[in-house]
Protein backbone atom coordinates (compact mmCIF):
# COMPACT_ATOMS: atom_id res chain seq x y z
CA UNK A 1 0.00 0.00 0.00
CA UNK A 2 1.24 3.47 -0.80
CA UNK A 3 2.33 5.90 1.86
CA UNK A 4 -0.66 8.29 1.87
CA UNK A 5 0.68 10.35 4.73
CA UNK A 6 3.07 11.90 2.23
CA UNK A 7 5.93 11.44 4.68
CA UNK A 8 8.95 9.19 4.61
CA UNK A 9 8.78 6.48 7.28
CA UNK A 10 11.58 5.90 9.73
CA UNK A 11 13.98 3.22 8.58
CA UNK A 12 17.14 1.93 10.22
CA UNK A 13 20.54 1.50 8.61
CA UNK A 14 20.85 -1.97 7.15
CA UNK A 15 23.96 -4.12 7.49
CA UNK A 16 24.34 -7.20 5.32
CA UNK A 17 26.90 -9.53 3.80
CA UNK A 18 27.78 -8.84 0.16
CA UNK A 19 26.22 -11.42 -2.10
CA UNK A 20 27.32 -11.18 -5.74
CA UNK A 21 24.20 -13.04 -6.88
CA UNK A 22 21.67 -10.66 -5.35
CA UNK A 23 23.44 -7.29 -4.95
CA UNK A 24 22.03 -4.67 -4.71
CA UNK A 25 18.81 -5.65 -2.96
CA UNK A 26 15.56 -4.75 -4.69
CA UNK A 27 17.08 -3.83 -8.07
CA UNK A 28 16.17 -5.77 -11.20
CA UNK A 29 19.05 -7.46 -13.05
CA UNK A 30 20.53 -5.47 -15.91
CA UNK A 31 23.94 -5.07 -17.59
CA UNK A 32 24.72 -2.39 -15.00
CA UNK A 33 23.87 -4.66 -12.10
CA UNK A 34 25.97 -7.47 -13.58
CA UNK A 35 28.90 -5.13 -14.16
CA UNK A 36 28.75 -3.70 -10.63
CA UNK A 37 28.52 -7.19 -9.11
CA UNK A 38 31.64 -8.30 -11.02
CA UNK A 39 33.50 -5.10 -10.17
CA UNK A 40 32.74 -5.17 -6.45
CA UNK A 41 33.32 -8.91 -6.14
CA UNK A 42 36.77 -8.44 -7.71
CA UNK A 43 37.53 -5.66 -5.25
CA UNK A 44 36.82 -8.14 -2.47
CA UNK A 45 33.50 -6.72 -1.28
CA UNK A 46 32.35 -8.63 1.78
CA UNK A 47 29.77 -6.42 3.47
CA UNK A 48 27.24 -3.72 2.67
CA UNK A 49 25.82 -0.82 4.62
CA UNK A 50 22.62 0.72 3.29
CA UNK A 51 21.09 4.07 4.14
CA UNK A 52 17.41 3.51 3.31
CA UNK A 53 16.73 7.22 2.86
CA UNK A 54 19.23 9.45 1.16
CA UNK A 55 18.48 12.82 -0.40
CA UNK A 56 20.72 13.08 -3.42
CA UNK A 57 21.39 16.52 -4.92
CA UNK A 58 21.28 15.26 -8.50
CA UNK A 59 18.14 13.22 -8.01
CA UNK A 60 16.34 16.03 -6.20
CA UNK A 61 17.03 18.26 -9.22
CA UNK A 62 15.76 15.50 -11.53
CA UNK A 63 12.73 15.06 -9.32
CA UNK A 64 11.93 18.78 -9.38
CA UNK A 65 12.38 19.03 -13.14
CA UNK A 66 10.70 15.83 -14.26
CA UNK A 67 9.63 13.06 -11.90
CA UNK A 68 7.55 15.17 -9.47
CA UNK A 69 4.79 15.69 -12.03
CA UNK A 70 4.65 12.12 -13.24
CA UNK A 71 1.43 10.27 -12.36
CA UNK A 72 3.52 7.31 -11.17
CA UNK A 73 4.16 9.00 -7.82
CA UNK A 74 7.92 8.77 -7.53
CA UNK A 75 9.51 9.30 -4.14
CA UNK A 76 12.01 12.11 -3.76
CA UNK A 77 14.34 9.98 -1.63
CA UNK A 78 16.98 7.52 -2.81
CA UNK A 79 18.89 4.78 -1.05
CA UNK A 80 22.67 4.91 -0.67
CA UNK A 81 24.62 1.69 -0.56
CA UNK A 82 28.20 1.49 0.76
CA UNK A 83 30.47 -1.51 0.14
CA UNK A 84 33.32 -2.69 2.35
CA UNK A 85 35.99 -5.35 2.10
CA UNK A 86 35.65 -6.14 5.81
CA UNK A 87 33.49 -9.16 6.69
CA UNK A 88 30.07 -8.23 8.02
CA UNK A 89 30.73 -8.65 11.75
CA UNK A 90 34.05 -6.77 11.58
CA UNK A 91 32.46 -4.00 9.55
CA UNK A 92 29.66 -3.64 12.09
CA UNK A 93 32.11 -3.63 14.99
CA UNK A 94 34.32 -1.03 13.28
CA UNK A 95 31.30 1.09 12.44
CA UNK A 96 29.96 1.11 15.99
CA UNK A 97 33.48 1.63 17.37
CA UNK A 98 33.98 4.60 15.05
CA UNK A 99 30.60 6.04 16.05
CA UNK A 100 31.89 6.07 19.62
CA UNK A 101 34.98 8.00 18.61
CA UNK A 102 37.46 5.14 18.10
CA UNK A 103 39.91 6.51 15.53
CA UNK A 104 41.49 3.10 14.85
CA UNK A 105 38.09 1.65 13.99
CA UNK A 106 37.38 4.56 11.63
CA UNK A 107 40.72 4.01 9.91
CA UNK A 108 39.95 0.29 9.52
CA UNK A 109 36.55 1.15 8.08
CA UNK A 110 38.06 3.60 5.59
CA UNK A 111 40.81 1.21 4.54
CA UNK A 112 38.22 -1.37 3.61
CA UNK A 113 35.83 1.14 2.02
CA UNK A 114 35.17 0.34 -1.65
CA UNK A 115 32.76 3.14 -2.48
CA UNK A 116 29.08 3.95 -2.67
CA UNK A 117 26.19 4.04 -5.08
CA UNK A 118 22.99 6.03 -4.94
CA UNK A 119 19.96 3.94 -5.90
CA UNK A 120 17.15 6.11 -7.28
CA UNK A 121 13.50 5.11 -6.97
CA UNK A 122 13.34 4.67 -10.75
CA UNK A 123 12.98 0.97 -11.47
CA UNK A 124 14.23 1.06 -15.06
CA UNK A 125 17.32 3.20 -14.47
CA UNK A 126 18.14 3.03 -10.76
CA UNK A 127 21.81 3.95 -10.54
CA UNK A 128 22.56 7.52 -9.57
CA UNK A 129 25.90 8.94 -8.40
CA UNK A 130 28.28 6.04 -7.95
CA UNK A 131 31.91 6.28 -6.91
CA UNK A 132 33.97 3.12 -6.61
CA UNK A 133 37.59 2.48 -5.80
CA UNK A 134 39.90 1.61 -8.71
CA UNK A 135 40.92 -1.98 -9.32
CA UNK A 136 44.14 -2.82 -7.44
CA UNK A 137 47.27 -1.79 -9.38
CA UNK A 138 49.20 -4.84 -10.51
CA UNK A 139 51.71 -3.33 -12.95
CA UNK A 140 54.17 -0.98 -11.23
CA UNK A 141 56.17 -0.44 -14.45
CA UNK A 142 53.24 1.04 -16.35
CA UNK A 143 50.72 2.14 -13.73
CA UNK A 144 47.32 3.47 -14.71
CA UNK A 145 47.10 7.21 -15.23
CA UNK A 146 44.04 8.26 -13.23
CA UNK A 147 44.68 11.97 -12.84
CA UNK A 148 40.99 12.93 -13.31
CA UNK A 149 40.09 10.96 -10.17
CA UNK A 150 39.42 13.02 -7.06
CA UNK A 151 38.57 12.42 -3.41
CA UNK A 152 34.94 12.08 -2.31
CA UNK A 153 33.72 11.93 1.27
CA UNK A 154 30.42 10.24 2.14
CA UNK A 155 29.11 10.97 5.64
CA UNK A 156 27.12 8.30 7.47
CA UNK A 157 25.99 9.23 10.99
CA UNK A 158 28.73 11.84 10.92
CA UNK A 159 31.46 9.34 10.03
CA UNK A 160 33.52 10.41 7.04
CA UNK A 161 34.02 7.59 4.53
CA UNK A 162 36.64 8.57 1.97
CA UNK A 163 37.13 7.25 -1.52
CA UNK A 164 39.19 8.34 -4.52
CA UNK A 165 37.48 7.88 -7.86
CA UNK A 166 35.26 9.70 -10.32
CA UNK A 167 31.48 9.73 -10.22
CA UNK A 168 29.47 7.68 -12.70
CA UNK A 169 25.73 7.35 -13.18
CA UNK A 170 23.26 5.69 -15.48
CA UNK A 171 21.32 7.82 -17.93
CA UNK A 172 17.66 7.97 -17.02
CA UNK A 173 16.42 9.24 -20.43
CA UNK A 174 14.03 11.53 -18.56
CA UNK A 175 16.48 14.23 -17.65
CA UNK A 176 19.69 12.92 -19.13
CA UNK A 177 20.99 11.04 -22.15
CA UNK A 178 24.40 9.42 -22.51
CA UNK A 179 25.89 12.74 -23.59
CA UNK A 180 24.54 14.42 -20.44
CA UNK A 181 25.97 11.88 -18.02
CA UNK A 182 29.30 11.81 -19.90
CA UNK A 183 29.45 15.60 -19.44
CA UNK A 184 28.38 15.24 -15.81
CA UNK A 185 31.33 12.92 -15.13
CA UNK A 186 33.61 15.30 -17.00
CA UNK A 187 32.49 18.23 -14.83
CA UNK A 188 33.13 16.23 -11.66
CA UNK A 189 36.85 16.49 -12.49
CA UNK A 190 37.18 19.58 -14.71
CA UNK A 191 34.99 21.81 -12.52
CA UNK A 192 36.67 20.80 -9.29
CA UNK A 193 38.36 23.99 -8.23
CA UNK A 194 37.65 27.12 -6.29
CA UNK A 195 35.96 28.90 -9.22
CA UNK A 196 33.41 26.41 -10.53
CA UNK A 197 30.47 24.43 -9.18
CA UNK A 198 29.62 20.93 -10.37
CA UNK A 199 26.30 21.09 -12.22
CA UNK A 200 23.48 18.58 -11.89
CA UNK A 201 22.30 16.62 -14.92
CA UNK A 202 19.28 18.94 -15.08
CA UNK A 203 21.52 22.00 -15.29
CA UNK A 204 23.61 20.33 -18.00
CA UNK A 205 20.59 19.46 -20.14
CA UNK A 206 19.02 22.91 -19.66
CA UNK A 207 22.22 24.79 -20.47
CA UNK A 208 22.77 22.64 -23.56
CA UNK A 209 19.30 23.55 -24.80
CA UNK A 210 19.24 27.16 -23.63
CA UNK A 211 20.55 28.68 -26.83
CA UNK A 212 20.31 25.70 -29.17
CA UNK A 213 16.94 24.02 -28.61
CA UNK A 214 16.98 22.77 -32.23
CA UNK A 215 13.20 22.52 -32.16
CA UNK A 216 13.25 19.63 -29.73
CA UNK A 217 11.77 19.32 -26.25
CA UNK A 218 14.20 19.55 -23.34
CA UNK A 219 12.64 16.79 -21.19
CA UNK A 220 12.49 13.87 -21.63
CA UNK A 221 16.06 14.08 -22.84
CA UNK A 222 15.93 10.93 -24.90
CA UNK A 223 16.91 12.77 -28.12
CA UNK A 224 20.45 13.17 -26.82
CA UNK A 225 22.67 16.19 -27.48
CA UNK A 226 24.51 17.48 -30.50
CA UNK A 227 28.17 18.44 -30.13
CA UNK A 228 27.16 22.10 -30.50
CA UNK A 229 24.90 21.66 -27.48
CA UNK A 230 27.56 19.85 -25.47
CA UNK A 231 29.97 22.73 -26.15
CA UNK A 232 27.31 25.23 -25.05
CA UNK A 233 26.85 23.34 -21.82
CA UNK A 234 30.60 23.43 -21.16
CA UNK A 235 30.68 27.18 -21.84
CA UNK A 236 27.77 27.69 -19.44
CA UNK A 237 29.97 26.25 -16.67
CA UNK A 238 32.65 28.85 -17.33
CA UNK A 239 34.96 26.37 -19.04
CA UNK A 240 36.29 26.15 -22.59
CA UNK A 241 35.21 23.28 -24.84
CA UNK A 242 38.12 21.66 -26.68
CA UNK A 243 36.74 19.60 -29.58
CA UNK A 244 39.05 17.40 -31.65
CA UNK A 245 37.59 16.05 -34.84
CA UNK A 246 38.85 12.81 -36.36
CA UNK A 247 41.77 13.25 -38.76
CA UNK A 248 40.64 10.52 -41.18
CA UNK A 249 37.90 11.36 -43.67
CA UNK A 250 35.36 8.62 -44.33
CA UNK A 251 32.23 8.29 -46.44
CA UNK A 252 29.51 10.98 -46.17
CA UNK A 253 31.94 13.39 -44.49
CA UNK A 254 32.13 11.22 -41.38
CA UNK A 255 35.40 11.64 -39.50
CA UNK A 256 37.43 8.92 -37.81
CA UNK A 257 40.68 8.96 -35.87
CA UNK A 258 43.99 7.43 -36.77
CA UNK A 259 44.84 5.22 -33.75
CA UNK A 260 48.00 7.24 -33.08
CA UNK A 261 46.33 10.64 -32.92
CA UNK A 262 43.44 9.29 -30.87
CA UNK A 263 45.78 7.70 -28.33
CA UNK A 264 48.14 10.68 -28.12
CA UNK A 265 45.28 13.18 -27.75
CA UNK A 266 43.39 11.20 -25.09
CA UNK A 267 46.62 10.61 -23.18
CA UNK A 268 47.50 14.32 -23.28
CA UNK A 269 44.15 15.33 -21.73
CA UNK A 270 43.94 12.51 -19.20
CA UNK A 271 47.51 12.99 -18.04
CA UNK A 272 46.58 16.61 -17.42
CA UNK A 273 43.63 15.58 -15.23
CA UNK A 274 40.88 16.34 -17.78
CA UNK A 275 38.44 13.53 -18.59
CA UNK A 276 37.58 13.14 -22.27
CA UNK A 277 34.09 12.71 -23.71
CA UNK A 278 34.33 10.43 -26.73
CA UNK A 279 31.59 10.60 -29.35
CA UNK A 280 31.53 7.33 -31.22
CA UNK A 281 29.63 5.38 -33.80
CA UNK A 282 28.28 2.13 -32.37
CA UNK A 283 28.86 -1.15 -34.21
CA UNK A 284 26.97 -4.19 -32.98
CA UNK A 285 28.84 -7.43 -32.33
CA UNK A 286 28.06 -8.31 -35.97
CA UNK A 287 29.52 -5.03 -37.23
CA UNK A 288 26.13 -3.45 -37.96
CA UNK A 289 26.23 0.36 -37.47
CA UNK A 290 23.85 1.87 -34.91
CA UNK A 291 23.58 5.49 -33.79
CA UNK A 292 26.03 7.67 -31.93
CA UNK A 293 27.02 7.10 -28.33
CA UNK A 294 28.96 9.23 -25.86
CA UNK A 295 31.24 7.86 -23.15
CA UNK A 296 33.72 9.49 -20.82
CA UNK A 297 37.35 8.33 -20.64
CA UNK A 298 38.68 8.75 -17.10
CA UNK A 299 42.08 7.04 -17.22
CA UNK A 300 44.48 4.98 -19.27
CA UNK A 301 47.35 2.57 -18.93
CA UNK A 302 50.24 3.65 -21.12
CA UNK A 303 52.04 1.23 -23.37
CA UNK A 304 55.77 1.04 -22.79
CA UNK A 305 57.90 3.54 -24.72
CA UNK A 306 57.99 2.38 -28.34
CA UNK A 307 61.20 1.19 -29.98
CA UNK A 308 62.03 4.01 -32.38
CA UNK A 309 64.50 3.49 -35.23
CA UNK A 310 67.40 5.95 -35.35
CA UNK A 311 66.49 9.29 -36.89
CA UNK A 312 62.73 8.91 -36.28
CA UNK A 313 60.26 10.52 -33.89
CA UNK A 314 57.23 8.58 -32.63
CA UNK A 315 54.39 9.47 -30.29
CA UNK A 316 55.15 8.14 -26.80
CA UNK A 317 51.44 7.35 -26.42
CA UNK A 318 50.92 5.88 -29.88
CA UNK A 319 49.70 2.75 -28.18
CA UNK A 320 47.64 2.65 -25.03
CA UNK A 321 47.47 -0.65 -23.19
CA UNK A 322 44.03 0.22 -21.90
CA UNK A 323 41.55 3.07 -21.83
CA UNK A 324 39.25 3.23 -18.76
CA UNK A 325 35.82 4.53 -19.55
CA UNK A 326 32.65 5.48 -17.68
CA UNK A 327 29.99 4.07 -19.98
CA UNK A 328 26.42 4.73 -18.91
CA UNK A 329 25.40 1.49 -20.65
CA UNK A 330 27.68 -0.57 -18.41
CA UNK A 331 29.28 1.11 -15.42
CA UNK A 332 32.33 2.97 -14.13
CA UNK A 333 35.93 2.29 -15.18
CA UNK A 334 35.14 -0.17 -17.98
CA UNK A 335 38.39 -1.35 -19.54
CA UNK A 336 38.62 -0.91 -23.30
CA UNK A 337 41.45 -1.69 -25.68
CA UNK A 338 42.35 0.45 -28.66
CA UNK A 339 42.23 -1.42 -31.95
CA UNK A 340 42.71 -0.62 -35.62
CA UNK A 341 39.51 -1.22 -37.62
CA UNK A 342 39.00 -1.40 -41.39
CA UNK A 343 36.20 0.94 -42.47
CA UNK A 344 34.61 1.11 -45.93
CA UNK A 345 36.03 3.98 -47.98
CA UNK A 346 39.08 4.50 -45.75
CA UNK A 347 42.54 3.24 -46.73
CA UNK A 348 44.16 2.90 -43.30
CA UNK A 349 42.76 1.30 -40.18
CA UNK A 350 40.93 3.73 -37.88
CA UNK A 351 40.78 3.83 -34.08
CA UNK A 352 38.14 1.56 -32.53
CA UNK A 353 37.43 0.72 -28.90
CA UNK A 354 36.56 -2.78 -27.79
CA UNK A 355 35.90 -3.92 -24.25
CA UNK A 356 38.76 -5.85 -22.71
CA UNK A 357 37.07 -8.05 -20.08
CA UNK A 358 39.10 -8.44 -16.91
CA UNK A 359 40.02 -11.91 -15.75
CA UNK A 360 38.31 -12.67 -12.46
CA UNK A 361 40.43 -11.54 -9.52
CA UNK A 362 38.20 -12.59 -6.64
CA UNK A 363 34.79 -12.92 -8.24
CA UNK A 364 33.13 -16.29 -8.84
CA UNK A 365 33.98 -17.48 -12.34
CA UNK A 366 30.31 -18.08 -13.20
CA UNK A 367 29.26 -14.46 -12.63
CA UNK A 368 27.90 -12.99 -15.87
CA UNK A 369 30.25 -10.30 -17.15
CA UNK A 370 28.44 -7.95 -19.58
CA UNK A 371 31.73 -6.61 -21.01
CA UNK A 372 32.35 -9.94 -22.74
CA UNK A 373 29.78 -9.31 -25.45
CA UNK A 374 29.60 -5.59 -26.08
CA UNK A 375 29.55 -3.17 -28.98
CA UNK A 376 32.56 -1.84 -30.82
CA UNK A 377 32.81 1.94 -30.53
CA UNK A 378 34.40 3.87 -33.40
CA UNK A 379 35.38 7.37 -32.18
CA UNK A 380 34.40 10.36 -34.36
CA UNK A 381 35.28 13.24 -32.03
CA UNK A 382 36.67 13.87 -28.59
CA UNK A 383 35.72 16.70 -26.28
CA UNK A 384 37.35 18.06 -23.13
CA UNK A 385 36.49 20.98 -20.86
CA UNK A 386 39.49 23.14 -20.05
CA UNK A 387 39.90 26.12 -17.74
CA UNK A 388 39.27 29.33 -19.65
CA UNK A 389 42.89 30.40 -19.11
CA UNK A 390 44.15 27.66 -21.46
CA UNK A 391 43.94 29.03 -24.98
CA UNK A 392 46.39 26.54 -26.45
CA UNK A 393 44.99 23.38 -28.04
CA UNK A 394 46.37 19.90 -27.38
CA UNK A 395 46.79 19.50 -31.15
CA UNK A 396 49.01 22.58 -31.31
CA UNK A 397 51.09 21.32 -28.40
CA UNK A 398 51.46 17.88 -29.98
CA UNK A 399 52.44 19.42 -33.32
CA UNK A 400 55.15 21.54 -31.66
CA UNK A 401 56.37 18.46 -29.82
CA UNK A 402 56.48 16.47 -33.07
CA UNK A 403 58.69 19.08 -34.75
CA UNK A 404 61.09 19.31 -31.80
CA UNK A 405 61.29 15.53 -31.51
CA UNK A 406 61.90 15.07 -35.24
CA UNK A 407 64.70 17.66 -35.23
CA UNK A 408 66.29 16.10 -32.16
CA UNK A 409 66.06 12.62 -33.69
CA UNK A 410 67.74 13.79 -36.92
CA UNK A 411 70.49 15.49 -34.93
CA UNK A 412 71.17 12.39 -32.82
CA UNK A 413 71.20 10.14 -35.89
CA UNK A 414 73.75 12.45 -37.54
CA UNK A 415 75.94 12.08 -34.45
CA UNK A 416 75.67 8.34 -34.20
CA UNK A 417 73.38 6.02 -36.10
CA UNK A 418 73.38 3.51 -33.26
CA UNK A 419 71.43 5.93 -31.08
CA UNK A 420 67.72 5.15 -31.06
CA UNK A 421 65.08 7.58 -32.27
CA UNK A 422 63.08 9.90 -30.08
CA UNK A 423 59.57 9.97 -28.59
CA UNK A 424 57.32 12.92 -27.78
CA UNK A 425 54.28 13.44 -25.57
CA UNK A 426 52.48 16.35 -23.98
CA UNK A 427 50.15 17.56 -21.26
CA UNK A 428 48.77 20.64 -19.56
CA UNK A 429 49.67 21.24 -15.93
CA UNK A 430 48.96 23.85 -13.34
CA UNK A 431 52.36 25.42 -12.80
CA UNK A 432 52.16 24.59 -9.10
CA UNK A 433 51.35 20.92 -9.90
CA UNK A 434 54.28 20.68 -12.31
CA UNK A 435 56.66 22.06 -9.67
CA UNK A 436 55.15 20.12 -6.77
CA UNK A 437 54.39 16.73 -8.33
CA UNK A 438 55.80 16.29 -11.82
CA UNK A 439 59.33 17.61 -11.32
CA UNK A 440 60.00 15.53 -8.16
CA UNK A 441 59.05 12.41 -10.10
CA UNK A 442 61.66 13.35 -12.78
CA UNK A 443 64.40 14.79 -10.61
CA UNK A 444 65.73 14.39 -7.10
CA UNK A 445 68.12 16.13 -4.75
CA UNK A 446 70.46 18.74 -6.28
CA UNK A 447 69.09 18.66 -9.87
CA UNK A 448 65.56 19.11 -8.48
CA UNK A 449 66.55 22.03 -6.29
CA UNK A 450 68.48 23.60 -9.18
CA UNK A 451 65.56 23.26 -11.59
CA UNK A 452 62.97 24.67 -9.17
CA UNK A 453 65.14 27.62 -8.28
CA UNK A 454 66.06 28.37 -11.89
CA UNK A 455 62.39 28.36 -12.91
CA UNK A 456 61.74 31.00 -10.26
CA UNK A 457 64.87 33.10 -10.85
CA UNK A 458 65.69 32.89 -14.56
CA UNK A 459 62.34 32.68 -16.34
CA UNK A 460 59.79 35.39 -17.06
CA UNK A 461 56.56 35.16 -15.03
CA UNK A 462 54.74 32.00 -16.07
CA UNK A 463 51.04 31.39 -16.65
CA UNK A 464 48.77 29.53 -14.20
CA UNK A 465 48.66 26.56 -16.61
CA UNK A 466 51.62 25.50 -18.74
CA UNK A 467 51.75 23.25 -21.77
CA UNK A 468 54.51 20.65 -21.40
CA UNK A 469 56.06 18.88 -24.39
CA UNK A 470 58.29 16.01 -23.31
CA UNK A 471 60.97 14.75 -25.66
CA UNK A 472 62.57 11.44 -24.70
CA UNK A 473 64.93 8.76 -25.87
CA UNK A 474 63.67 5.30 -25.00
CA UNK A 475 61.92 5.75 -21.68
CA UNK A 476 64.42 8.40 -20.56
CA UNK A 477 63.32 12.05 -20.68
CA UNK A 478 65.66 14.25 -22.71
CA UNK A 479 63.99 17.59 -22.09
CA UNK A 480 60.65 19.23 -21.22
CA UNK A 481 59.58 22.42 -22.98
CA UNK A 482 57.23 24.61 -20.91
CA UNK A 483 54.86 26.68 -23.05
CA UNK A 484 52.75 29.71 -22.28
CA UNK A 485 49.11 28.63 -22.72
CA UNK A 486 47.54 32.07 -22.58
CA UNK A 487 48.24 33.52 -26.01
CA UNK A 488 47.16 33.02 -29.62
CA UNK A 489 49.00 30.37 -31.64
CA UNK A 490 51.26 32.72 -33.67
CA UNK A 491 52.29 34.52 -30.47
CA UNK A 492 52.80 31.38 -28.38
CA UNK A 493 56.28 31.01 -27.02
CA UNK A 494 58.05 28.73 -24.58
CA UNK A 495 59.00 30.02 -21.15
CA UNK A 496 61.84 27.59 -20.70
CA UNK A 497 63.04 24.08 -21.28
CA UNK A 498 64.55 21.71 -18.76
CA UNK A 499 67.34 19.54 -20.13
CA UNK A 500 67.48 16.26 -18.20
CA UNK A 501 70.53 14.96 -20.14
CA UNK A 502 73.78 16.49 -21.42
CA UNK A 503 72.29 17.39 -24.79
CA UNK A 504 72.74 20.67 -26.70
CA UNK A 505 69.28 22.25 -27.09
CA UNK A 506 69.78 25.97 -27.67
CA UNK A 507 69.79 25.46 -31.45
CA UNK A 508 66.17 24.26 -31.30
CA UNK A 509 63.64 26.89 -32.31
CA UNK A 510 61.44 28.59 -29.69
CA UNK A 511 62.28 26.54 -26.62
CA UNK A 512 62.91 29.45 -24.23
CA UNK A 513 65.48 29.69 -21.48
CA UNK A 514 67.61 26.58 -21.02
CA UNK A 515 67.73 25.08 -17.55
CA UNK A 516 70.21 22.24 -17.14
CA UNK A 517 68.63 19.80 -14.73
CA UNK A 518 71.16 16.96 -14.50
CA UNK B 1 78.34 17.74 -35.69
CA UNK B 2 80.54 16.07 -33.09
CA UNK B 3 82.96 13.23 -32.61
CA UNK B 4 81.98 9.59 -33.12
CA UNK B 5 80.95 7.97 -29.89
CA UNK B 6 82.31 4.96 -28.14
CA UNK B 7 79.79 2.09 -28.12
CA UNK B 8 76.87 3.81 -26.42
CA UNK B 9 75.22 2.35 -23.37
CA UNK B 10 71.50 2.72 -23.19
CA UNK B 11 68.98 4.05 -20.76
CA UNK B 12 68.99 3.53 -17.01
CA UNK B 13 65.22 3.03 -17.24
CA UNK B 14 63.86 -0.51 -17.31
CA UNK B 15 62.23 -1.49 -20.61
CA UNK B 16 58.42 -1.48 -20.72
CA UNK B 17 58.11 1.74 -18.74
CA UNK B 18 56.47 4.89 -19.98
CA UNK B 19 58.67 7.97 -20.00
CA UNK B 20 56.19 9.59 -17.59
CA UNK B 21 56.99 6.85 -15.09
CA UNK B 22 60.77 6.91 -15.41
CA UNK B 23 62.50 7.12 -12.03
CA UNK B 24 63.96 10.47 -10.90
CA UNK B 25 67.33 11.48 -12.38
CA UNK B 26 67.06 8.80 -15.10
CA UNK B 27 70.09 8.81 -17.37
CA UNK B 28 70.77 7.85 -20.95
CA UNK B 29 74.41 6.93 -20.44
CA UNK B 30 75.53 7.19 -24.06
CA UNK B 31 74.73 10.89 -24.28
CA UNK B 32 77.05 11.79 -21.42
CA UNK B 33 79.86 9.82 -23.05
CA UNK B 34 79.41 11.52 -26.43
CA UNK B 35 80.19 15.09 -25.28
CA UNK B 36 77.75 16.37 -27.90
CA UNK B 37 78.23 19.70 -29.64
CA UNK B 38 75.41 21.74 -31.15
CA UNK B 39 74.97 21.57 -34.93
CA UNK B 40 76.22 24.49 -37.06
CA UNK B 41 73.75 26.94 -38.65
CA UNK B 42 74.11 25.13 -41.97
CA UNK B 43 73.49 21.74 -40.41
CA UNK B 44 70.44 23.10 -38.64
CA UNK B 45 68.86 24.40 -41.83
CA UNK B 46 69.50 21.11 -43.68
CA UNK B 47 68.05 19.19 -40.75
CA UNK B 48 64.97 21.43 -40.53
CA UNK B 49 64.28 21.07 -44.22
CA UNK B 50 64.41 17.27 -43.93
CA UNK B 51 62.11 17.31 -40.90
CA UNK B 52 59.61 19.57 -42.66
CA UNK B 53 59.33 17.17 -45.60
CA UNK B 54 59.15 14.02 -43.52
CA UNK B 55 56.63 15.19 -40.93
CA UNK B 56 54.32 17.29 -43.16
CA UNK B 57 51.54 14.71 -43.36
CA UNK B 58 51.81 13.75 -39.67
CA UNK B 59 51.70 17.38 -38.59
CA UNK B 60 48.59 17.78 -40.75
CA UNK B 61 46.78 15.24 -38.54
CA UNK B 62 47.21 17.65 -35.62
CA UNK B 63 45.73 20.54 -37.61
CA UNK B 64 42.28 19.11 -38.21
CA UNK B 65 39.51 21.66 -37.84
CA UNK B 66 36.08 20.62 -36.63
CA UNK B 67 33.61 20.19 -39.48
CA UNK B 68 29.99 21.34 -39.45
CA UNK B 69 29.01 17.75 -40.12
CA UNK B 70 30.62 16.62 -36.88
CA UNK B 71 29.14 19.47 -34.84
CA UNK B 72 25.63 18.59 -35.97
CA UNK B 73 25.96 14.94 -35.05
CA UNK B 74 23.80 13.72 -32.18
CA UNK B 75 24.83 11.32 -29.47
CA UNK B 76 22.38 9.68 -27.12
Amino acid sequence: MGNWSGRHDRAALEFSAFDADSFPAGVRVSKHVQYLRCYLADLGAASVLEEPHYFDRDYLAEFAAFYSISSRGYSNACRRVHAFALPLQEMRDSFFGALGGDGVALTALNESYLGFMVVRPIAATPFGRTVLRWYPETNPHAPRVTKPARPYTAHVCGLPLRIVGLAWQQQDSGVSACATVALWTLFHASSLDEHHAIPTTVEITRSANARLPLGRRVFPASDGLSIHQMCESIRAQGLLPAVLDGDVRGERERRYFSPTRFAASCAAFLRSGYPVVIGAQVLSTHGVPHGGHAICAVGFRPGGSPDVPSGNAFEEDATLRSLYVHDDNLGPGVRFSLQGLAIAGVTDAVAALETDPRHPLLRPADLTNPTVDYWTLVPNFILAALPSEIRMTSDYLNERALTLAAETAKYLAAVDTTLPGVTFSSGFFRLSTYLREELPSRLAERPLAKARLALANCVRPMSLHIGVARIAIGATPLFDVLYDTTDSEPATDAFAHLAFQALPTRWLDGVGVRISAY
Amino acid sequence: MTRKAPTPKGSSVAPGRSVWHAPPNARFEALGALALKPPTMNEVSVLREAVKKETASRAEAYRTSVTEETLRRNVR
